[in-house]
């Protein structure tokens, strides 16, 4: 359990599910895992968007079916704002190939449910050393 | 005893006869003195003896006459009771009111049981009005009446009786005599019967005493002699005898008189217009009621029509004798021309024999043509036919070759060597073959009836001496009017054939003619039959491909059923999975941090539990709900619809799709809870699915629970555009879908219409609203089982 990659003082995450019960589960285990970060969740689309205006956050970990606006409407609103920041988006394996998900915004990692928590870190650190490298 | 007024001895007369008679006795001397007492007193006693003495007298012969009385009374009963005529005292009514014991017999009942009985009981229904009309005349009448009836007997024949009857004094009844005339009336019906027996005979029947005169004479007499019986009453019978018979009566009498039977014999007889009748006569002899002979009877029969036909017989015999004689003559002459026919007969059937024996190859053949299934067979058993029942010394059958045109044996049959001969000598040859070659080339036949001599054979000469061949015949084969060969047979006679084997010939060129288009036609239809037979192979490859393809949707429907429900077993299951992985991997995080302890582990143990039953009770909440229903059961409809939508939850949340339920009646249903289920669940599914692939813009979903007249509905409604009409009438049908292969089978609204409408009796129907399709379940109450 070494952050010792950890190359900025801050980095922040939002974290967006509309199940309460994953996204306290999740908020728990990233906050654990990555006690410096900064972590904002949101449960539905429209409040991530809105969290993401307000925070700017490095990484946005999402969910795609969701309540009043779904994940992708949400990631295609943040890429009209933002294009740096890295998108993670957890899918229910469907059957259906990721791409599908994917048509028009630039999505960084896909995580299929259940959810590995190692795999989510992966991606997570992926994200933190292509975002040292655009700095 | 009879002594009181009235008697001529009464007291006052017997008092004066006594004094005569006293003073008669004492002579007068008895004075009277009156004055003298004692003496009237004598007097008075001797006057009293005397009166005493006379009235015993009188007495004693009062008492004669009354004992002479009785047995003159008895003798009158005996003379009464034994009578031979039958007395009866009967009133006015008829009824008896006496009857004497003659009577008693002639009813055969006893007095007692007679007297004031109807005397009419006793007689015969056919003589009951005789007897009424009778009494009647008996009563107005009053003089002697007489009528004859008929008593009526138990189990006898009735007794006949003549009644005499008169009235009595008193006028209230009258005596009646009834005489027994039975036998009387017997022997009148016998007479009358033998009366009118001689009266209907033909035969005259005549009686003449023994003087000869006659005193019967019936009418068949009258019809033979001419006489009317006034006209021979009384008269000698000898007027019937001609001259020089006269003396025959007189011999027959004489012998009937000493009894001798007389045998009937026949003689002449004369007729009152002098004709002479032949006749036969039966006599016999009358006799008088003590036996002595007072007659004859004659039985005369008529046989001169007899004698007549005797004759004519006789001439007829004769005339037949003589006839024989001449006819027998006749037939000798006949017999020798029929020897002279017969020979010249035995000719002409040499050659009817002949043809019969073609006739017999024809019908030979014509059997065969039946019996073969083609021209080959048919030639050979042909050629077989020909030598065997045609007595032919050779037969074959020869077919135009295509490539050559020359003659090739096809069959052949009879003298062998002839026919090696020719095959050595094949094609070419045989096409100069004159007599085959004119039938060929002519298309009719060709006879010779000289094949020794004849030029057109002169080729074969030499071949026919040699097998005993003298004529032959050829006759052309013809298919669909194409000559394709010939026939030709050989005869061991000379001028074999003549006209009728000829017209025979020709008639089984025209049969096996017949047959080769026959075999043609047969041809022809077993290829029509076999193309037919292909068809239909390939009909029923078709038909096994449709069935094939159906239990293909149906597989797929299952298949897709299947993939349903494991869709949304997945759909339900992939949330609490990811939780329960989540908080699995809590424990390894909370164990490197240091912070794992027994309190954390059974928090997170119990999280775990809680999430593993919940996906136990999803997977027994999916098997309940498709297990089928093994009976009917009263149900809620609501809350099938609830637990159906449950299901449903994951499945309709991408797209997230609106479901409004809106309760407007809590109904039951009779049926199967599960089934009805179904039916929600295919109807949800497919607006699910038209909402998805339209991509409706806030899509949305309306299940409507309400009761209705008893019974229950829900509807299902949709916004997503409805069904187009033109296919309307069509979304229930099986198989039909509008959605691509790999979704739909189209069974699922077909299924669910069977289910509600033939399962349940309701109604399951579809309608287009203002932005979408409501599919409407109707099922009605107490209807369901």
């Amino acid at each position: 359990m070494e952050s010792g990659t950890k190359p900025m003082s801050e980095v922040c995450i939002l974290l967006v599910e509309d199940e309460e019960a994953v996204l306290g589960l999740l908020a728990t285990l990233i906050s654990k895992r990555y006690p410096d970060f900064e972590l904002h969740s949101a449960n539905n689309g429209r409040a991530g968007l809105e969290l993401f205006q307000e925070h700017a956050p490095d990484i946005v970990i999402t969910d795609i079916m969701m309540p009043e606006m779904s994940g992708t409407q949400m990631v295609e609103s943040i890429r009209e704002i933002s294009c740096g920041a890295k998108i993670i988006v957890i899918t229910a394996g469907t059957g259906k190939p990721p791409q599908e998900h994917a048509a028009g915004p630039e999505i960084d990692h896909y995580i299929l449910k259940p959810i590995n928590f190692q795999v989510l870190c992966l991606a997570i650190e992926e994200c933190l050393g292509d975002l040292k490298r655009e700095k | 005893m009879r002594k009181g007024t009235g008697s001529p001895t009464d007291r006052k007369g017997l008092r004066i006869l006594a004094e005569e008679r006293l003073r008669l006795e004492t002579n007068g001397t008895a004075p009277p003195l009156p004055a003298e007492e004692p003496l009237r007193l004598i007097h008075e006693l001797q006057v009293h003896q005397i009166e005493l003495e006379m009235q015993n007298e009188e007495l004693t012969r009062e008492r004669d006459a009354w004992q002479k009385m009785e047995a003159l009374l008895g003798k009158y009963s005996d003379l009464y009771d034994l009578a031979p005529v039958g007395y009866f005292n009967l009133d006015r009514a008829g009824v008896i009111r006496a009857v004497n014991l003659t009577g008693t017999g002639f009813l055969g009942v006893v007095r007692s049981l007679l007297i004031n009985q109807p005397l009419a009981i006793f007689i015969a229904d056919d003589s009951r009005t005789i007897f009424h009309d009778f009494l009647h005349r008996v009563f107005t009448s009053r003089v002697k009446e007489t009528c004859e009836l008929a008593f009526s007997q138990d189990r006898l024949p009735p007794l006949f009786v003549q009644v005499e009857a008169v009235v009595s004094e008193s006028g209230e009844e009258c005596r009646a005599a009834v005489i027994d005339i039975t036998l009387r009336k017997r022997a009148e019906e016998a007479n009358v019967r033998l009366a009118a027996l001689v009266e209907s005979s033909d035969d005259a029947i005549i009686a003449e005493s023994l003087n000869g005169s006659i005193f019967s004479w019936n009418s068949g007499s009258e019809r033979m002699f001419g006489y009317r019986t006034d006209e021979v009453m009384g008269k000698q019978i000898a007027l019937l005898f001609p001259p020089e018979r006269r003396d025959e009566e007189e011999r027959i009498l004489s012998r009937l008189s000493s009894g001798a039977r007389i045998e009937p014999f026949e003689t002449v007889r004369l007729a009152k217009d002098g004709r002479r009748v032949e006749v036969s006569v039966t006599v016999s002899a009358i006799r008088d009621g003590a036996g002595r002979i007072v007659g004859a009877s004659k039985i005369v029969r008529d046989i001169s029509e007899r004698k007549r036909k005797d004759e004519a017989l006789h001439d007829m015999n004769s005339n037949l004798e003589r006839r024989v004689a001449e006819r027998t003559e006749e037939l000798a002459g006949t017999i020798n021309n029929l020897r002279n026919e017969i020979v010249e007969r035995g000719k002409a059937e040499e050659g009817l024999r002949r043809l019969n024996r073609l006739h017999a190859v024809l019908t030979e053949t014509n059997q065969a043509i039946v019996r073969t299934k083609d021209r080959d067979a048919l030639f050979k058993e042909f050629c077989t036919i020909a030598v065997r029942d045609g007595s032919f010394k050779l037969a074959w059958v020869g077919l135009v070759d295509h490539d050559s045109g020359a003659l090739k044996i096809v069959a052949a049959d009879g003298a062998a060597g002839f026919l090696e001969e020719i095959k050595v000598s094949a094609g070419e040859e045989l096409a100069r073959c004159g007599m085959t070659e004119i039938s060929v080339h002519e298309g009719t036949y060709y006879i010779c009836n000289d094949f020794l001599n004849s030029p057109v054979t002169r080729l074969w000469h030499e071949r026919g001496r040699t097998h005993g061949i003298r004529a032959s015949a050829s006759i052309a084969l013809k298919q669909e009017g194409r000559v394709i060969g010939a026939l030709t047979l050989y005869a061991g006679k000379k001028d074999f054939f003549d006209r009728y084997q000829v017209d025979l010939l020709r008639q089984m060129g025209a049969d096996i003619s017949f047959a080769l288009d026959n075999f043609q036609r047969e041809t022809g239809r077993k290829e029509v039959e076999r193309a037919l037979y292909e068809q239909t192979v390939e009909r029923l490859l078709v038909v096994e491909a449709l069935r094939e393809k159906e239990q293909m949707l149906i597989q797929q429907s299952r298949l897709a059923a299947m993939g349903e429900m494991i869709g949304n077993i997945a759909h339900q299951w992939r949330q609490p999975l990811n939780l329960l992985g989540l908080t699995a991997q809590q424990l390894l995080q909370y164990y490197d941090l240091g912070e794992f302890d027994r309190a954390f582990l059974v928090e997170n143990l119990d999280k775990e539990m809680g999430l593993i039953q919940h996906m136990s009770r999803t997977i027994d909440d999916f098997i309940n709900y498709f297990k089928p229903d093994k009976e009917k059961t009263d149900f809620k409809v609501q809350e099938v619809i609830s637990k159906t939508l449950l299901l449903l939850k994951g499945g309709l949340r991408n797209p997230k799709i609106t479901v409004e339920t809106v309760v407007q009646g809590d109904p039951s249903v009779h049926g199967y809870p599960n089934e009805f289920a179904q039916v929600l669940l295919n109807l949800i599914v497919n607006a699910k699915d038209v909402l998805t692939e339209r991509k409706i813009k806030g899509p949305r979903m309306t299940i409507t629970t309400s009761s209705a007249d008893g019974c229950a509905v829900v509807t299902v409604a949709d916004n997503g555009g409805g069904v187009p009409e033109e296919i309307i009438d069509k979304i229930f049908d099986p198989y039909f879908t509008t959605k691509g292969p790999q979704q739909g089978t189209g069974i699922g609204l077909f299924m669910s219409k069977a289910i509600i409408e033939k399962n349940m009796a309701g109604r399951l129907t579809v309608s287009n609203t203002a932005d979408g399709a409501e599919f409407r379940i109707e099922v009605c109450h107490g209807i369901g089982d």
